[in-house]
């Protein structure tokens, strides 16, 4: 970055989230984040140093960016996505899909059944358009995760220094009351009514309105997505973050990476100037589907043959519950509480408002039948359970299309998402639902609880199961057994010097729970390790 | 940052006719299909190539297998009667093959989702967000504004114990 430009962004003040947007009003104008270049602003090719660059901004890579840029390192961060402040946030789901979105939001996997799977394309990745759950990573997971793994330094006792900084820095809280909605209330009665865990959401949110519209930027800015955090933290302590930057390899002298190449996208698509980054160390935090995309296009190879393997999405099944009363679903928060009574079995569900636009692609009805049940839109809860997968799929690069998911879900995941469905649903007619659509093809909808004892005894084939997640994980295993594991236990690429991966692919395996807050965890500890060994890298 | 995409003259004809078929009797009756496509086509924007490729081929394949559907008695889709096609979009959508179900969902999906998000068609479900988030926006404000000032600033602020080293190029 040139000194003139440099200057022109000191003293830019930090983007306030408080300045809620105000429907109706004209556009404002964009704020400037300090350090943040946009392609409209580049025009000709860049070549730039640092001591450290890292791919992707969401929970792996800003955070990274903000630990390293504390202890002084000179931080570049490339994001493919575009920035999008959160003034510009509204309840525009159509356009937060495009905008926010890789591929629209019209990923799946490719096995049976496919799954539809999203992933952000933002500054702030997926922070931006994720519910705003924050758990730590379960006790046992990690247990589970040091002594298969032999990973050092992972324990609860070790992390819980880690956690403890993240929560403060993203504003880990329980919701104001005042913002819980009609939806999640009955969640929580019709769970009670049996006498089932329920808890209280743990969210990243600063005083969250309860606007309902995290999955499309949250438009008071009271998510702490990283957008709002670690981004501009790490960008006023002089890291340099460079958006709508896709990076197509990392560069390479032997074993050794050596910086990044890449190019700016232009709005329509078409490929704008080079930008070429030479660095000390490199980092790929693009998600766990574009990670190991990203490390096969620069040639890196593990050892292990498990780059690409272990993917893990927590498989989630959504069914639809009609009220008599208006529940106006969309008033109050996204998420308020999960009930966890079968958190062992590997079950967990929650009340999850969608636009109804969104509702209609999860259901099978069409034409005039479709406009009866919709007309019904504000008495809906629609609710969902989350899978702890007991399978993983992998990646796979397809010529011409890039990396493609793959995965078949089990038998026994089959009869845990139909488990699932029937305890969300008897917990909905238990709340006074009248009836239940679901997310089996060919399945009658549900009109009372004794309905769903035959939902439980039902064999309902894996095909005919409409499921969906957000959480994408593994596919860069760290694992200090080489054999294993892709990477170290502090994500340091096994075969490979000078190359770190930083976001959710290096799980073993699934969390169990949103994986936000793990991510953020577990990159804060590799973080703290990198510095530690700084000298080690000559940085 | 979507691409601008066209629907190819064909395939929207399709797309217009396979519309009448999933969305609820409203898109007629309101004269929303202008709209309709408006929303269609930006989303399809932002799609990968090759998705947008796989999808307007399916929709050529969907309007052209008509003519092998023995009650179609050789018309595409795009010349069946309502009737004849709600009942041929039936037999795809849930005949006997996944892929091809898989397909027709896709498609169905992909049109239904944009037809909701016609304004005209939320409103008619008097869904109204963006009220809503004004209104609990200023709510938050009124009631927290001290909390998330501070909690706003804390972002930036050292951390104790913290040895923080700026670099040449901090702010």
């Amino acid at each position: 970055m040139n000194a003139a430009k440099r200057s022109l962004m000191m003293g830019a003040a930090p983007a306030s989230a408080s300045d809620a947007a105000i429907p109706g009003a004209a556009p404002p104008k964009k704020k400037r984040l300090p350090g943040l270049t946009e392609q409209g602003e580049v025009t000709r090719d860049l070549y730039i140093s640092c001591d450290v660059v890292i791919v992707g901004s969401g929970a792996g890579g800003a955070t990274m960016a903000a630990e390293l840029t504390d202890a002084g390192m000179d931080v570049v961060v490339l994001e493919e996505g575009s920035y999008h402040p959160t003034e510009s946030f509204t309840a525009d789901s159509g356009r937060a899909l495009r905008e926010l979105y890789r591929d629209a939001g019209a990923q799946t996997t490719i096995g049976s059944p496919p799954i539809i799977f999203s992933e952000g394309r933002c500054v702030g990745g997926s922070t931006v358009i994720n519910g705003g759950m924050s758990w730590r990573t379960p006790a046992h997971i990690l247990d589970r995760w040091a002594r298969e793994e032999s990973l050092q330094k992972i324990t609860p006792k070790d992390m819980e220094r880690h956690f403890e900084k993240v929560e403060k820095r993203i504003s880990v809280a329980y919701q104001d009351p005042e913002t819980i909605g009609r939806d999640a209330r009955l969640l929580e009665a019709g769970a009670a009514a049996f006498g089932w865990k329920t808890i209280p959401n743990l969210r990243n949110q600063l005083h969250c309105a309860g606007t309902n519209n995290c999955a499309f930027g949250c438009p008071t800015g009271a998510k702490r997505s990283m957008l709002v955090t670690n981004v501009p933290r790490a960008l006023h302590r002089g890291a340099r973050l460079f958006a709508d930057c896709r990076v197509d390899k990392i560069t390479r002298v032997g074993k050794r990476a050596t910086g990044v190449e890449g190019w700016f996208v232009r709005p329509d698509g078409r490929r704008g100037p080079k930008m070429v980054v030479r660095s000390t160390l490199v980092v790929a935090a693009c998600g766990s589907v574009q990670t190991p995309a990203l490390l096969w296009r620069s040639g890196f190879q593990s050892p292990s043959g498990q780059l690409g393997r272990n993917l893990t999405l927590h498989p989630n099944a959504k069914l639809v519950a009609v009220f008599d009363e208006d529940v106006l679903g969309w008033q109050g928060v996204h998420q308020a509480f999960q009930v966890r009574e079968f958190m062992d079995d590997g079950i967990l569900f929650t009340a999850v408002n969608i636009p109804p636009s969104l509702v209609t692609m999860g259901i099978p009805h069409h034409g005039s039948e479709l406009g009866e049940l919709m007309k019904d839109y504000n008495r809906m809860v629609v609710a969902g359970c989350l899978i702890e997968d007991s399978t993983s799929g992998h990646i796979k690069m397809v010529p011409g299309v890039g990396p493609l998911a793959f995965y078949e879900v089990t038998q026994k995941d089959v009869e845990r998402a139909v488990r699932g469905v029937a305890l969300t649903a008897e917990a909905m007619f238990a709340a006074g639902a009248k009836r239940i659509i679901l997310p089996f093809e060919g399945v009658p909808d549900l009109m009372g609880p004794d309905d769903v004892k035959q939902l439980f005894r039902r064999d309902i084939p894996r095909s005919k199961m409409e499921l969906l997640t957000v959480h994408i994980m593994g596919t860069c295993r760290m694992s200090d057994d080489r054999n294993r594991g892709v990477t170290s236990s502090y994500g340091e690429f096994h075969d490979a010097a000078g190359l770190f991966v930083a976001d959710a692919s290096l799980f073993p395996g699934p969390v169990g729970v949103n994986p936000m807050e793990s991510i953020l965890g577990l990159v804060t500890r590799n973080a703290e390790w990198m510095i530690e060994n700084r000298r080690r890298y000559n940085v | 940052m979507p691409a601008r995409f066209d629907i190819p003259a064909p395939q929207r004809r399709i797309i217009a006719r396979f519309a009448r078929v999933v969305c609820p009797p409203g898109l007629v009756k309101n004269q929303l299909e202008q709209q309709l496509m408006d929303q269609l086509e930006p989303y399809l924007g932002a799609m990968p190539l090759h998705l947008r490729i796989g999808l307007m081929a399916a929709f050529t394949t969907f309007d052209q297998a008509a003519r092998l559907w023995p009650a179609a008695r050789g018309s595409r889709f795009t010349n069946l009667d309502d009737e004849r096609a709600d009942r041929y979009f039936r037999a795809m959508a849930h005949g006997p093959l996944g892929p091809q179900r898989n397909i027709c969902k896709l498609m169905k999906g992909l049109v239904t989702f944009n037809y909701y998000e016609i304004p005209a068609v939320r409103a008619e479900l008097e869904y109204h967000p963006e009220a809503y988030i004004a209104k609990v926006a200023k709510r938050r404000l009124d009631s927290y504004a001290e909390a998330i000032r501070k909690g706003e600033e804390a972002v930036f602020a050292d951390e104790p114990g913290q040895i923080v080293r700026l670099h040449r190029g901090a702010r």
